[in-house]
């Protein structure tokens, strides 16, 4: 098997408060390979979309911010990277879609100069050209009656059609990785179901990867290969899609997929956790989900847990794992 | 169905909005239909869920029957009596009742208020003694997972799903009968929702309450409704108890609202049948069925003339005319 295309390695973001440095991303290890869906799965403040942000570096650039460890884009380390280099990293190699497309757009300009602003970063390209190829990153994204469309206002569209706009953005130099931050949060049911398909097709049609950042494990079985569960800034389990759903290693993983209701007859109860995940200023020592863990005993408390591989492709942060 | 009585029931209830539009010069008055001749009923002791996307008229209708707005044609009727014409001592006696949970916890408490003060307000504004309220907020703590000592503290000291917890015993505090839950869960993580859902049934279950639970995960609303039912551009298109609706839905849309729902399970196949394009706006619904111009089996006559709920099988209400009197329910 050729190497991944994108590899963290003991990823850690934090940021210098007082005297100690809080990380909200705290060793964190994932692959990407060619062509895959990744899902990072988890609640608020886990870290999940500031590790998305740290793979293009776009963490906040300020003196208390740390970045530690590698993520090698093709064999290149993008926390090493200058200026110039991650310009030319950025949009074209890889490219990103946020959750809300009232914030990415900008208001006063229209979609048709926001897209060619992308593309004129990467390529040199002439008036009648670029206004070419915005039109195609129109239609690629199944935006309908696209030379007249490129001359509109975000205000003018409704939200699924900026969010497609947002992905004519992301897409219009051919990434080879997508990183997705909830993209579909802010939209209704039927325009998800349609967005998503939409990033399936173009996923077909450019073999591009993508890395999805969501707290909805809906979203993680219809879209992704793999994925890796967050908790605390920490990767607890990596495991392919069918895995996680039906052998849950990891006693977060197997309560949070409990605690979703069913489209289909529910139990009586849902599965819950009780308390709230820690905050990072008040990381309990050893394992961290111990304080709330169904499973918990003497050393979680005092050891923080090894990565043990229980399978093939499937990884967990435990002690004691979960047989099914 | 109950023939008592209802707790809470709007007929034939409409709220319309009037909008300025501005053409360049011009402007133009134009009215919304955000929530249009609907008939609903609310009994003692059952969860009706109410469900939609956004701009459907879920939230206008849910403040309707809260009697936060007043009902531009039709009425609400609080254990029969018109809410229009209730006097003081009924009204009272309503909005005692009636509590409402909203969506964020983190805009509907009061930043410079205490927890203790919080709860207690609607105890107060009912004229309770200070003693008599200490005691039922203290009570009403306890009930949600919280503690009698949380009254000092005010509600940034508390998380988000505290938070909610804090305005769900507020709506508990002078012992109601319904609450209107509006997207009460929405913003909650999933573990924490599942502690809040939980919390909801056994609440109902201690006190025997109706809940009118509004959101827009259909998942959600299976599990904690009895009767769910779906709106449309201001309109309910189909009401049914909560397994006929989601395992025989009728109404082409909410059909197509289901198989756009996201799957519990990976290996579960793609559905084929998406609907195509967006909610219409709601200053220019369509004529007829309002949903017939992304119906997958419209037939010219919706274009015509708009559908009245009929019912189907036993007792589904669906509003379509394409749907067979008797259809799979009736087994």
């Amino acid at each position: 098997m050729s190497a991944p295309m994108l590899q963290v390695k003991n990823l850690r973001v934090g940021w210098r408060r007082d005297d100690q440095v809080l990380y909200a991303v705290d060793d964190v290890s994932f692959d990407i390979n060619v062509g895959e869906t990744l899902g990072l799965v988890g609640e608020s403040g886990c870290g999940k979309s500031t590790t998305g942000l740290a793979l293009m570096r776009l963490t906040p650039r300020a003196n208390d911010t740390q970045l530690e460890g590698q993520v090698l884009f093709e064999g290149r380390n993008v926390l090493s990277m200058r200026d110039q280099e991650l310009r030319s990293l950025r949009g074209r190699d890889i490219s990103m879609v946020l959750q809300d497309p009232m914030t990415s757009l900008n208001p006063v300009f229209n979609i048709g100069d926001q897209i060619a602003e992308g593309i004129r970063q990467h390529s040199a390209s002439n008036g009648t050209d670029m206004r070419g190829r915005v039109i195609d990153a129109l239609r690629r994204v199944r935006i309908p009656d696209a030379e007249s469309r490129a001359r509109a206002y975000p205000h003018q569209l409704s939200g699924g059609m900026k969010q497609r706009v947002v992905g004519a953005v992301a897409i219009a130099s051919q990434p080879k990785l997508l990183i997705a931050d909830e993209p579909t949060t802010s939209l209704d049911v039927t325009i998800q179901a349609q967005y998503l398909n939409l990033l399936k097709e173009l996923q077909r049609e450019s073999n591009m990867a993508m890395l999805f950042v969501t707290h909805d494990f809906g979203v993680v079985a219809r879209m992704c290969n793999r994925v890796c569960v967050m908790y605390a800034g920490q990767i607890v389990e990596t495991a392919l899609v069918r895995d996680l759903f039906k052998r849950a290693a990891h006693w977060y993983t197997a309560a949070l997929i409990g605690g979703i209701p069913k489209l289909g007859r529910n139990s009586e109860r849902l599965a819950s956790i009780q308390g709230s995940p820690p905050r990072p200023e008040e990381m309990p020592t050893g394992c961290r989900f111990a304080p709330r863990c169904p499973n918990v005993q003497a050393r979680c408390r005092e050891q923080s847990p090894p990565v043990v591989k229980i399978d093939h492709a499937h990884e967990v942060r435990c002690w004691f794992p979960r047989t099914a | 169905m109950s023939t008592a009585t209802p707790l809470l029931e709007a007929r034939a209830v409409s709220r319309h909005f009037s909008v300025t539009i501005a053409q360049g010069w011009k402007r133009n008055q134009r009215s919304v239909q955000a929530v249009d001749a609907v008939d609903i009923a609310l009994h003692p002791g059952e969860t009706l869920g109410l469900v939609g996307e956004s701009g459907c008229g879920k939230t206008t209708l849910s403040r309707l029957l809260l009697g936060l707005e007043a009902p531009t044609g039709g009425a609400v009727y609080f254990r029969g009596r018109d809410l229009a014409t209730a006097s003081r001592d009924e009204l009272r006696e309503f909005r005692r009742s009636v509590q409402p949970v909203f969506q964020n916890p983190y805009s509907s408490l009061d930043p410079r208020m205490k927890v203790g003060s919080i709860v207690g307000e609607p105890l107060r504004v009912g004229g309770a003694s200070r003693q008599e309220a200490a005691a039922k907020v203290a009570q009403a703590l306890e009930r949600v997972g919280l503690t009698a000592s949380d009254t000092t503290r005010y509600p940034h000291e508390f998380s988000g799903g505290q938070r909610q917890r804090v305005a769900i015993a507020r709506a508990l505090a002078c012992s109601p009968q319904l609450i209107v839950l509006d997207e009460a869960v929405s913003s909650q993580d999933i573990s924490i929702r599942a502690q809040i859902l939980n919390l909801l049934k056994d609440l109902q279950a201690e006190l025997g309450l109706a809940y009118l639970f509004v959101a827009h995960d259909l998942a959600t609303v299976r599990y904690m409704s009895q009767r769910v039912a779906v709106m449309y551009l201001g309109r309910i298109v189909e009401l049914a108890s909560s397994d006929a609706l989601y395992d025989h839905p009728e109404h082409p849309y909410t059909r197509a609202l289901l198989s756009a729902c996201l799957p519990d399970d990976p290996d579960a196949p793609v559905p084929t049948d998406m609907l195509s394009g967006e909610l219409p706006s709601p200053l220019a619904p369509p004529t007829g069925c309002h949903f017939h111009t992304r119906c997958p089996i419209a037939v010219d006559a919706c274009k015509a003339a708009a559908p009245e709920l009929r019912v189907i099988g036993s007792s589904q209400l669906v509003r379509c005319i394409k749907v067979p009197e008797t259809s799979h329910s009736n087994v």
